[in-house]
């Protein structure tokens, strides 16, 4: 009796899901973050449901199956938008496409309830390498510098900041990281919370044979033919409100980022007030941790067509600028000067608020079918590679917390670099 | 001879409850934490080395901090009992004081101890 009451009482609750994001995932990843009837969790430890939204690449299949281990038990996996073969997967469950959350929520009830068999692991339950026994403490070696403790090397000793010789602790982050974009593994070289050197890792979702996000279609159609501009901008603004949804997120803001997803939806929706609102949440959430973090040069940036992130530091370039539909309407780009993270983010802002101002200025005016200014620059794309290359530049030296601000401030999306870098190859 | 009886029936009970209680929990465990969940969770990636490592904390900002300012205090409550005897050079005393100790919270500002993180 007070099992099933219990039962009942935890298959009441909403259910915790940590997502991984495969090619054409990142709709349901975002609608999850907004229904009330899931709540994304940061890690797999939390998480009662795993979520694998999308086509995964081959070399994020290792990555997945070690975080379905690490979840806690009851567990189980839904595959959703998925040309994947569920037989590959264990047991878990094919979501129905006209509502996989609903799928989710009755798969994490008959879990609850007993129904559903908790999933056993996908990995072999053993250590990389078995404990030796040897050295003072077991580890491998002689001393505390010595061995291979289950198969992982102890530090290395390297000259820090302060010119001490301490530890580098060498760790990979990603491709599933809450505090990353998905897909984005990066090899980090830490002293303590200093970030001494940062590797990138190839773009996964260039192993996906064909593009598998769609979103930017509209971008690549007002390449070739003139497309109505109010479309174009609105299809702006929301990518950019869903851009600044996800930097706050990381911040730790998910009730700003709901706030922001939820206009993301339905950008002409609301009213100028709404994106008042939204500005003064914004600056009042993330100023502290944003102020002065990595500010960009104009110089670096001059001749990048890295949009809004070159706008930020006073660059300005924009392609609207050679379009006779944006020049009729009177456009001009929108600059600051500083160029750190909070910069950034305002200045998307601004630009989405400047892009819902053109839509409805617009009425049926047309672009001129040459080129547009895509979301983050690149014409015609999502994110311009060059976003990564600013990674590799700009992170060393960092705080891990300011090297986080400030990758969440680019608006880096693999996917759309994939299908950026794909269109280059073509 | 009674009390002996007692004593040793309850450490009978205790040794019973507590190797049936352990039995239990062996039996019915279901949390056992198998390796890859003792592994930290990185996002999909393991660790490349092992993480008993030494780093250094930077406790010495901190203290600079808590030396200048409380230096400051225990200088200040004397001073201010003498400062009307003492006057003009109770004050310039006091400034150059404050300058030594201003030198240290400027060193800890560059260092970024005042940062909100």
């Amino acid at each position: 009796m007070a099992v099933s009451l219990l039962s009942r009482l935890a298959a009441s609750t909403t259910v915790p899901v940590f997502a991984v994001t495969g090619g054409g995932g990142c709709p349901l990843v975002s609608s999850l973050r907004t229904d009330p009837r899931a709540r994304l969790v940061a890690s797999p430890r939390h998480a009662a449901v795993l979520v694998i939204a999308g086509t995964l690449p081959p070399r994020l299949v290792g990555p997945v199956q070690s975080i379905h281990d690490q979840m806690p038990h009851p567990r189980f996996t839904a595959l959703a938008g998925t040309q994947e073969d569920p037989t590959n997967w264990g047991k878990a469950v094919v979501a129905d496409s006209s509502d996989p959350i609903q799928s989710v929520v009755d798969g994490f009830r008959a879990l609850v309830a007993g129904r559903h068999a908790s999933e056993p692991d996908w990995l072999p339950d053993s250590p990389p390498a078995e404990w030796r026994g040897v050295g003072p403490f077991g580890q491998g070696g002689e001393g505390m510098m010595g061995g291979k403790p289950f198969g992982r090397p102890m530090a290395e000793m390297a000259p820090d900041r302060d010119g001490l010789m301490l530890d580098a602790l060498n760790v990979g982050v990603g491709p599933f990281h809450p505090a990353l974009p998905p897909g984005l593994e990066l090899r980090l070289e830490l002293h303590g919370d200093v970030v001494a050197d940062v590797g990138l890792q190839p773009n996964p979702y260039l192993e996906l044979g064909k593009p598998a996000e769609k979103s930017y279609a509209l971008f690549e159609q007002a390449q070739r033919e003139a497309v109505p501009i109010a479309r174009v901008e609105t299809l702006r603004a929301a990518h950019l409100l869903g851009t600044i949804a996800s930097a706050v997120e990381v911040a730790g803001l998910e009730s700003l980022g709901r706030r922001l997803r939820t206009r993301a939806a339905d950008p002409s929706g609301g009213d100028q007030r709404g994106l008042s609102r939204l500005r003064r949440a914004l600056i009042a959430g993330v100023r502290w941790s944003a102020r002065g973090v990595v500010r960009l040069p104009a110089e670096e940036l001059q001749g990048s067509g890295l949009g809004p992130t070159a706008r930020a530091s006073g660059v300005e370039e924009d392609a609207r600028l050679d379009d006779a539909g944006y020049l009729r309407l009177g456009f001009a780009p929108i600059t600051r000067s500083s160029g750190d993270c909070l910069d950034r983010l305002l200045q998307m802002l601004d630009e989405a608020e400047q892009a819902l101002e053109l839509a409805s200025k617009a009425g049926t005016g047309s672009t001129s079918g040459n080129v547009v200014e895509g979301v983050h620059g690149v014409p015609g794309s999502g994110s311009s590679p060059a976003l990564l290359s600013l990674i590799e530049e700009h992170v060393p030296g960092l705080e891990w917390s300011d090297a986080v601000s400030f990758i969440a401030s680019l608006g880096v999306d693999l996917q759309d670099i994939a299908l950026a870098e794909r269109r280059v190859v073509e | 001879m009674n009390s002996l009886v007692g004593a040793f029936s309850v450490l009978a009970i205790a040794s019973v409850l507590a190797l049936s209680g352990r039995w239990l929990g062996i039996s019915t465990d279901s949390c056992r934490v198998t390796n890859p969940q003792s592994a930290p969770f990185l996002g999909g990636s393991t660790p490349d080395t092992h993480a008993w490592s030494r780093f250094h904390i930077r406790y010495y900002a901190v203290a600079l901090l808590f030396v200048a300012f409380e230096m400051e205090m225990m200088f200040m409550y004397p001073w201010a009992v003498v400062f009307v005897e003492e006057g003009i050079k109770a004050l310039v005393e006091m400034g150059m004081f404050l300058a030594i100790l201003s030198l240290g919270i400027l060193y800890a500002w560059k260092e970024g101890a005042f940062r909100w993180q």
